[in-house]
């Protein structure tokens, strides 16, 4: 139902101005030229224009595009536009469209708004059910759906008010009543009336009978819920807001395991032990009680000792005779290593990172004979607390047992434990080398 | 644009009063209101042309009523504007 408007002349509009106000035909033609013109030159220098209850004109500017020439099917650049748009006022809206304000939006649910007679009738004989349906025959399935839905399940409510949607006009306008008034051509008074008439009449019969309702407010009522009955439950409940909550929890326990999980991993179960935290442990280990037979090999080595001094850290090594001493200890761990005496294993393959004094716990039963291991595989430059071998190493042999070394155990674990605490110094750890220091003093004096 | 702007522009070219001119703006825009309402279409030389159309009846999400909605049928107005104004503003 398009039917096409009817023209109007530029001619015909000069004359009913002229009839209208009483001005020359040549006035009103001025008229009309002098608005166009201000209208035209408001929107090239501002970019707007308005005429007061008729409509805005603005610029629009449209960016350029790519688009596909049709007949060949290539890319086509579009350039960038300017454009006119026309946005209607209210007043000529509601002129416009007077026809059919009486049409109401039609909503998803049992709650339809219709205003006619024959609706109402459906509705209240509740015999309805298959002819509202057999209505909805639109495109749309999902609205059908959820139409008889809801028909079924609601059959006790009763009261089935009306709402309006649009603003009905009752009553004849401020507008209407000055033009009337003005106006001195009655052909056009009649036609206005005429076609206002024939149009409204199911509209206004409607409204007699609906009460006294007030019209809402322009567009769609928010507060349609009040209409329902107790009986009805409330279909629009905000259902995402509640899915969304529930499915938060989930991940944020997740997440809270996972979180105590690595806590009690890091703190409890990794092993957070080096060597040089255990210094107090072996200072607490060598303040045991030993007794040793031979005091010359004490003397000789207490004397080598007290040559050094921690504090001005006069890096002399313990002189030790018995040189000749270290050599056989030498031999002596090759002899050993063939014959294979007391240890099982003289090389030992390691995994990766793991401590030399877990090495030494291990092979020896007793940690705090590490820096012999290190000494016989580590240069001096080596950091001993960064040393995470995963090669072979060559483990000396004790020439006593781990529980009670032998003298000359005890001189090349101070050697080695004064190679550590170089170690230690040449990496810049100090306060480790003077505890290493003072530990090789004592491996020294402890004989 | 204000209507005082209109009217005192065209009152000092045509030669009236600004209260003569403003009763025949509104009696002008009256017109061509009521000429849009009865369906007439009518042009504004170098302007435009405006015209009624009648919009179908057609379906609509709405966020608030969670659901489709069809909307009812509707006259609007439309405006088409004149070739020279077009070429006026793109080739400016």
């Amino acid at each position: 139902m398009s039917k096409k408007s009817a023209k109007v002349s530029q001619s015909q509009l000069i004359e009913e101005l002229s009839k209208k106000t009483g001005i020359s035909k040549s006035n009103s033609q001025a008229f009309i030229n002098r608005f166009i013109e201000f209208t035209l030159n408001t929107l090239n220098t501002k970019g707007k224009a308005a005429i007061t209850n008729f409509g805005s004109f603005t610029i629009v500017e449209a960016k350029e595009r790519t688009g596909v020439n049709p007949k060949t099917g290539k890319p086509l650049v579009i350039p960038a536009q300017k454009r006119i748009s026309f946005t209607p006022f209210k007043a000529l809206e509601k002129k416009v469209n007077k026809e059919f304000t009486h049409l109401q939006i039609e909503l998803p649910d049992s709650k339809m708004k219709k205003n006619t007679h024959q609706d109402r009738e459906k509705n209240n004989a509740r015999n309805a059910t298959d002819e509202i349906i057999s209505e909805d025959t639109t495109k749309n399935k999902l609205s059908s759906s959820i139409y008889e839905e809801i028909l079924l399940k609601d059959k006790t409510s009763t009261t089935r008010k009306q709402e309006t949607l649009h603003e009905i006009d009752d009553s004849p306008s401020k507008d209407d009543i000055v033009e009337i008034s003005r106006s001195n051509d009655l052909n056009a008074e009649k036609d206005v009336t005429a076609t206002v008439d024939d149009s409204f009449i199911d509209g206004r019969s409607n409204l007699k009978e609906m009460g006294t309702k007030k019209p809402s407010h322009e567009g769609v009522e928010k507060d349609h819920i009040d209409n329902a009955g107790d009986n009805e439950p409330n279909y629009f409940q905000p259902l995402v807001e509640s899915r969304l909550k529930k499915n938060n929890r989930i991940p944020i326990a997740f997440a809270v395991l996972i979180v105590a999980f690595f806590f009690s991993w890091f703190f409890f179960v990794r092993p957070n032990l080096s060597p040089s935290t255990i210094t107090n442990e072996m200072e607490n280990v060598l303040d045991e009680p030993t007794a040793f037979d031979n005091e010359q090999v004490l003397n000789n080595a207490v004397n080598n000792i007290q040559g050094f001094d921690v504090a001005t850290e006069t890096e002399v090594p313990p002189k030790i005779e018995q040189e000749v001493n270290a050599s056989e200890h030498a031999v002596k761990k090759i002899k050993l290593d063939n014959k294979n005496i007391q240890t099982t294993a003289n090389t030992y393959r390691i995994s990766n990172g793991v401590w030399i004094y877990d090495i030494a716990r291990k092979t020896y039963g007793n940690a705090k004979f590490w820096p012999l291991i290190f000494k016989e595989n580590y240069a001096i430059t080596t950091d001993p607390d960064l040393v995470y071998p995963n090669v072979s190493l060559n483990i000396p042999v004790l020439e006593g047992s781990t529980e009670n070394p032998a003298i000359s155990d005890y001189v090349h674990l101070a050697e080695a434990a004064f190679y550590v605490a170089k170690a230690y110094k040449n990496a810049g750890k100090d306060p480790q080398a003077t505890a290493y220091f003072k530990a090789a003093k004592a491996y020294a004096t402890k004989q | 644009m204000k209507k005082s702007d209109t009217v005192k522009y065209i009152s000092q070219r045509i030669g009236s009063t600004q209260q003569e001119t403003e009763l025949i703006f509104d009696s002008f825009v009256e017109l061509l209101s009521e000429h849009l309402a009865k369906d007439n279409g009518y042009t504004l030389p170098k302007l435009g042309s405006f015209s009624t159309r009648i919009r179908e009846s057609y379906e609509t999400y709405n966020p608030h009523y969670n659901g489709i909605i069809k909307l009812p049928k509707k006259k609007v107005v439309r405006f088409s504007p004149s070739s020279t104004l077009k070429a006026y503003l793109n080739n400016d």
